[in-house]
């Protein structure tokens, strides 16, 4: 799993935004388990919060940890998914 | 003389004749007797003996023909019940009982069965810790048990009933009279073609029947061969109240053949309802964990929102100017502005204490607004306070 977990810290790619992300590492967000994901979430809020947070550092943060939710709320929604159609 | 004292006169053959006439129009055709048997003695294929009650006795035969049918051979001493009839020799004058049947009466099956019991107990055969676990879905089971009989009957439809699943070998074995050598060798039998048969369980079942007709599961060889059994065996033999040896020896007593059949095969409709509330409950609990995670997420998605950039620079920007505004409120120039003044001496540096300076030395105030230059003409230092600490 550690090796295919994506950089939490990984720049944005040369010559892109502050808070731009690399597209291969939000594909390798999409294959995390909830329970990665939900972890990386978690981190990287509370890296957000610390006030030892570098300002260039605000935009890219904020937007892997979009990423991470949405990973978490896809997982969770492929679950329900699953659920209800057992139920019926 | 006869004919003069009125009395009736009798030969010998007329007077055995009408003892055996009497006897025959004023007893019981046939009856019971409760009796202990002493001095069994074969002649000629035929079984002499006498049958005792305390001090009165009398003498019985079991004829050949008959002897080979009973169900209990009578041995020295057994106390049994006899199913006769009269038998009077009129040419002997002789009476004798007729054994039509005979079996053990519940005082002698209780003693042998309490000498079995002393004889296994010793060797550990009856210990509660000996019995095994019953299988808890048995693929196959043996039933040995008398074929065809309502009890074999009442098994066969509870099985189905509640595990259709099990294969029920069902092994005929007489139930009744000297016959634990047959019922050994049927069991060793099942034994020996279980693993073939994918057997799991033996129940070895008898409905019915008084105490005494249960008195060939009381027998030792039996006992030692269902304790050699390498499957769990189940008992279900006669009523609820009857306990034989066999019983103490299996796995799993049941009260009767019925509940050995409804304690080794599970009721598939109970299961069936059980299976059916854990789906229910496993739902619940994944409805119930994805619930709590939406609810995580949602959380830690508000957390995020307010962690938006835009949010953390004005947080910083504020900072900034809380810093600013401190850094105006340190500055010399607000001392100056409220009236303070900074004073140089000649050479420029700042004064802290009169004790630097001397009458005729030119001073520099520095106030808000602007400077003046001054000479010193008398100086007064505070007698009680010490030379502050110069700089520069």
């Amino acid at each position: 799993m550690a090796e295919r977990k994506p950089k939490r810290n990984a720049k944005a790619k040369a010559g892109g935004s502050p808070g731009a992300i690399d597209p291969q590492w939000l594909e390798e967000v999409q294959q995390l388990s909830y329970r990665d994901a939900q972890t990386a979430l978690e981190l990287t809020l509370a890296q957000l919060q610390s006030a030892e947070l570098e300002v260039e550092e605000m935009a890219g943060l904020y937007r892997r940890a979009e990423a991470y939710a949405d990973r978490c709320q896809a997982v969770l929604d492929g679950v329900q998914q699953e659920v209800t159609e057992w139920s019926n | 003389m006869g004919s003069d004292t009125g009395l009736p006169r009798y030969s010998v053959a007329e007077l055995n004749q009408a003892i055996g006439s009497l006897l025959e129009r004023g007893f019981a055709p046939r009856f019971l007797l409760d009796a202990t048997v002493s001095r069994p003695q074969l002649k000629k294929g035929h079984l002499w003996l006498t049958l005792v009650d305390g001090d009165a006795s009398i003498s019985a035969v079991v004829w050949a023909s008959q002897l080979s049918k009973l169900n209990h051979q009578p041995q020295e001493g057994d106390g049994v019940v006899v199913v006769g009839k009269l038998n009077f020799w009129a040419s002997r004058a002789s009476l004798s009982v007729q054994v039509l049947d005979l079996r053990p009466s519940l005082s002698s099956v209780l003693r042998r069965f309490e000498q079995v019991r002393q004889r296994l107990e010793p060797e550990g055969l009856l210990d509660p810790q000996r019995k095994r676990p019953l299988p808890a879905m048995p693929a196959a089971v043996a039933l040995l048990t008398s074929s065809p009989s309502s009890a074999l009957a009442d098994m066969l439809r509870t099985a189905q009933e509640r595990w259709p699943a099990a294969r029920i070998h069902v092994v005929p074995i007489p139930v009744q009279g000297p016959v634990e050598e047959q019922i050994c060798q049927r069991l060793q039998q099942v034994i020996e073609a279980a693993s073939g048969l994918g057997l799991e369980a033996i129940v070895l079942a008898r409905g019915g029947g008084s105490r005494e007709d249960l008195a060939v599961f009381d027998g030792e060889q039996l006992a030692r061969a269902l304790a050699a059994s390498p499957l769990p065996v189940v008992t279900g033999l006669g009523h609820e109240d009857d306990t034989t040896i066999a019983d103490l020896v299996a796995d799993y007593r049941a009260a009767t053949p019925t509940a050995a059949v409804v304690r080794l095969l599970p009721d598939r409709q109970q299961l069936a309802l059980a299976l059916e509330q854990q789906r229910t409950l496993m739902r619940q609990r994944i409805q119930h964990r994805l619930e709590q995670e939406q609810l995580r997420l949602q959380g830690q998605r508000q957390r995020w929102q307010q962690l938006h950039p835009s949010q953390l620079l004005r947080q910083r920007r504020q900072q900034l100017e809380q810093r600013r505004h401190l850094l105006q409120a340190l500055s010399p120039q607000r001392l100056l502005e409220r009236g303070f003044a900074l004073v140089l001496g000649p050479d420029g540096r700042v004064l802290h204490s009169v004790r630097e300076l001397q009458p005729g030395h030119s001073l520099q105030l520095e106030l808000a607004d602007g400077r003046i230059d001054a000479l010193v003409q008398q100086l007064h230092p505070h007698p009680s306070r010490g030379t502050p600490p110069t700089h520069g």
